[in-house]
């Protein structure tokens, strides 16, 4: 059971490591501390 | 035989999960999508779990594919699909018709079916079993860790 979470952490670890630095290089990659845009910035929605 | 049958698992287990991590996360943009359209989790974290969760497949699966921590992967793989097939299966409850993005991009290019419905709960029940089997087997047949406690041995 021990070795069991000690692997899994291990694993859940890489994951986390390589997936936040993927992320951070990659030009497709999520921004995760986006903020909301104030009310003032937003642009106007044309009808096409 | 049962060693052989625990291989074939392996392979199968190992190579589905990396290609479904590797096409989640070479278009991550529709994954985020698919997991707002499950409606589950807190707006907060689908950023991060699209991020985190294609990976943690690719590498759980690879360990299981090579077979190094094998055991501990199928473990953790056994519990993913089962938060996998509770999420497909309150979507079919709540009426929802939603792609189930397992596959992401590689769907839609080999044309396969891909949808949140009965045939991916199966499909889902097949990997836990199969993910199970894995897991309580102690067969080290063509694993990266026998190969290793072999070269220990022989210094």
């Amino acid at each position: 059971m021990k070795r069991f979470l000690r692997e899994a952490v291990a694993l859940i670890g890489l994951s986390l490591i390589i997936a936040l630095l993927y992320n951070a290089v990659s030009p497709s990659g999520i921004r995760l501390n986006r903020k909301p845009m104030p009310a003032s910035q937003e642009q106007p929605v044309q009808a096409r | 035989m049962a060693s052989v049958i625990v291989v074939v698992a392996r392979i199968i287990i190992g190579a589905i999960f990396l290609i479904s991590g590797l096409a989640k996360i070479s278009d991550p943009a529709r994954f985020i999508l698919t997991l707002r359209e499950f409606r589950l989790f807190p707006e907060v974290i689908v950023p991060f779990t699209s991020i985190w969760l294609p990976w943690f497949e690719l590498i759980i699966g690879l360990s299981v594919l090579v077979g190094l921590l094998h055991r501990t992967s199928a473990l953790m793989l056994a519990c993913l699909n089962a938060g996998f097939l509770a999420a497909i299966l309150s979507v079919i409850v709540r009426g929802i018709e939603v792609d189930c993005g397992c596959f992401g991009m590689l769907a839609d290019m080999l044309g396969l079916p891909d949808m949140a419905d009965m045939k991916a709960v199966v499909r889902n029940i097949v990997f836990i079993g199969l993910c199970l089997l894995i897991s309580f087997s102690r067969s080290k047949v063509l694993t990266l860790e026998h190969y290793i406690c072999v070269r220990e041995k022989q210094r």
